[in-house]
């Protein structure tokens, strides 16, 4: 375990650190949802995509979305995150993101990979694709069985390769989202994955919200996030580039063992999201209330929005909670991530404390 | 997986933190808690490089690492002991499995177990988004595109006009393009743009012209220059005085004339355009000689 007082420290400066970042927003992180379909029926999807309609924006919308922020807020330190649904199921893919490319934002995507071949792996590199990161939910019987995607395992594993055989990604990685079912399958992935050249391999646990909220068995116990947290730790220890991701603060113990940075809530402080329809809001994981939604690209300025705006997400959620504003570690916790936020009963859905700490 | 030196350096800072643990090294005053105000420790160092690090990795696309300002903070030096082996737990207990029957659910991490068994598959209803919005923008289409549709690829270069096949057709529509500047979509551009120089000029029309005319194997090959075609004419150079007229002593001229496609761009261009001023654009001061037609009645 890493020395706890220099992560005491590290924590105080982080504390620091988001206070003035909510009066001083950067925007770096910004998700662009292209489409709300997908081609598979995941049990945990948090945005209920599927065979669905979904209001998109056209090619010239985004170009002059674009366009704009490029004019208000440069492109410099800004990164786009293009995701969905399966973003690879708009014909116009290559139009859009070759607009963002022609004016200079770095991009990358998170994709279920089965429409990736080799020339579309070409072509992503062709219009500027920095990382990927593909969803691999279990050995290939549990994720075609939790995507609800016959023979989705091997052709998201032939996408995988494709990208891997055209290169020159900064970065091709594998996100496992572990449930109850699945967490004993942990070695065995590891196992293929080790054998690939992948640049890292995400792992992290299903989250209680959308789809995930009505399969209870899924959810993980105590027991699974201390192995799971064990698990990823040890790999670390060995030098595998395993990672948990960004969510949740995880006490001294797990705080920048399990992953590269500290806990730190990004949403409305570096991140903003465009759904589907142009709306502007914090995080795409966290649950759509009207309430959320910041504006609309299509008759807002972003960055005036982002500028002015977004204060629901510019402050404690531990303020809401008599719980969580008597605990010792509301100052690194915060009320944790805002998706995992319960606002009907301001309360969070997911604390680890009593858990790993 | 790839191992960088990020993950190595990871390691490295497990290792020495795990090493300055020792019971022997805490014995001796070593241990986290002390402080010392010598130079940088190895933790140090090791903490510099992986801050360094962060912030040069590869932003993951959900969560960047934050690149925050790190006060160095002095640590005891543990690298008396740095040879030691650490002994690498495993991952902790295994977790009690719970089969799943009709009757037993595990314990949620939060909450109460829930009372209810049944598993709904019923689609939501209502939008994504939560209730309507009591205003309504409605400025986006709907569209209903078809499920499984893999993007719109690139295809090769030199097919304008994507359909399998490098022809005169896409000569035609090259130099069409050439003087619109307008395109289809992204790869349009990339297609039709045979010399790399992020233009599509009449650089390209020479390249597919050459590729056309069997000169080059591909529409990438060769340069753009205006092409040359050498010809010989079997005309007697009547400079030269001879004796006799025998054929072995006729000496043979060689006139090299240069294609310039420049004055082929205007002419087979299709549609109503008024051409002339693209033309004063393309070939400088110069204008053809060549105009298009204005439109009938019937083609307007």
């Amino acid at each position: 375990m890493l020395d706890v007082n220099m992560k005491r420290d590290h924590l105080n400066q982080m504390r620091d650190y988001r206070q003035k970042l909510m009066k001083e927003p950067q925007l770096r992180n910004l998700f662009l949802e292209l489409t709300l379909r997908c081609n598979e029926r995941c049990l945990h999807c948090g945005s209920h995509c599927g065979d669905v309609t979904s209001e998109e924006l056209t090619v010239d919308q985004y170009r002059t979305f674009l366009q704009q922020v490029k004019e208000d807020m440069t492109t410099r330190g800004k990164m786009l995150d293009i995701t969905g649904g399966e973003p690879l199921l708009r014909k116009d893919f290559f139009d859009i993101l070759g607009a963002a490319h022609e004016l200079g934002f770095e991009w990358g995507m998170t994709s279920n990979a089965t429409l990736i071949d080799d020339s579309v792996a070409r072509d992503l590199k062709r219009v500027g694709m920095g990382t990927i990161s593909v969803s691999i939910d279990g050995l290939e019987e549990t994720h075609d069985a939790f995507r609800r995607t016959p023979g989705g395992y091997k052709k998201a594993m032939n996408g995988i390769e494709s990208l891997l055989r055209v290169g020159g990604f900064e970065s091709v990685q594998v996100t496992t989202v572990v449930t109850h079912k699945s967490i004993s399958e942990l070695d065995e992935l590891y196992k293929i994955f080790n054998g690939m050249d992948i640049d890292s391999w995400r792992v992290i646990n299903m989250e209680p919200m959308g789809r995930a909220k009505q399969h209870p068995e899924l959810i993980l116990t105590p027991d699974d996030y201390r192995y799971l947290f064990e698990f990823i730790r040890n790999k670390r220890i060995a030098g595998e580039p395993v990672v948990y991701g960004c969510s949740h603060y995880l006490g001294m113990e797990y705080e920048r063992e399990v992953r590269d940075w500290y806990y730190l809530c990004t949403a409305g402080l570096y991140t903003a999201s465009i759904t589907a329809n142009g709306d502007i809001i914090a995080c795409l994981d966290i649950e759509r209330r009207p309430e959320f939604v910041q504006g609309n690209i299509l008759r807002d300025r972003f960055s005036e929005v982002w500028k002015n705006k977004f204060q629901i997400f510019r402050r404690d959620l531990a303020d809401d909670n008599p719980t969580c504003t008597e605990c010792e570690h509301k100052d690194y916790c915060h009320g944790d991530s805002y998706h995992s936020w319960d606002f009907d009963n301001n309360k969070p859905q997911l604390c680890f404390k009593d858990i790993l700490f | 997986m790839k191992k960088t030196i990020h993950t190595l350096l990871t390691a490295a800072l497990f290792a020495a933190s795990n090493a300055s643990a020792m019971p022997t090294m805490a014995a001796e005053g070593y241990g986290n808690n002390t402080r010392q105000d010598s130079g940088k420790s190895l933790i140090e160092t090791l903490q510099d490089k992986l801050e360094m690090a962060a912030s040069s990795i590869p932003q993951d696309v959900y969560g960047p690492a934050p690149v925050y300002d790190v006060e160095t903070t002095t640590f005891s030096d543990p690298a008396v002991a740095m040879t030691a082996t650490t002994t690498v737990p495993l991952y902790g207990v295994m977790p009690t499995m719970l089969t799943q029957t009709t009757t037993m659910l595990p314990q949620p991490a939060y909450g109460v177990i829930p009372t209810t068994l049944t598993q709904t598959t019923a689609m939501p209803t209502q939008p994504a988004y939560g209730a309507m919005p009591t205003t309504i923008v409605t400025a986006t289409e709907t569209t209903m595109a078809t499920l499984y549709g893999p993007p719109i690829t690139f295809k090769d270069y030199g097919d304008i006009n994507s359909d399998g096949v490098i022809d005169a057709y896409d000569l035609i529509k090259l130099r069409r393009t050439v003087i619109t500047q307008q395109y289809d979509s992204y790869f349009d551009q990339l297609r039709c743009d045979l010399n790399k120089n992020n233009k599509v000029d009449i650089g390209d029309v020479v390249k597919l012209t050459r590729y056309l005319l069997g000169m080059t194997g591909s529409p990438l090959e060769g340069d753009d220059s205006s092409i040359k075609t050498t010809s010989t004419t079997t005309t007697a150079d009547l400079s030269v005085p001879t004796t006799t007229t025998s054929s072995d002593k006729i000496l043979w001229k060689t006139e090299t004339t240069t294609y310039d496609p420049r004055k082929d761009l205007i002419v087979p261009v299709y549609g109503t355009m008024n051409t002339n001023r693209y033309a004063k654009d393309i070939s400088g001061t110069k204008t053809t000689a060549t105009t298009a037609e204005p439109n009938t009645t019937e083609e307007k």
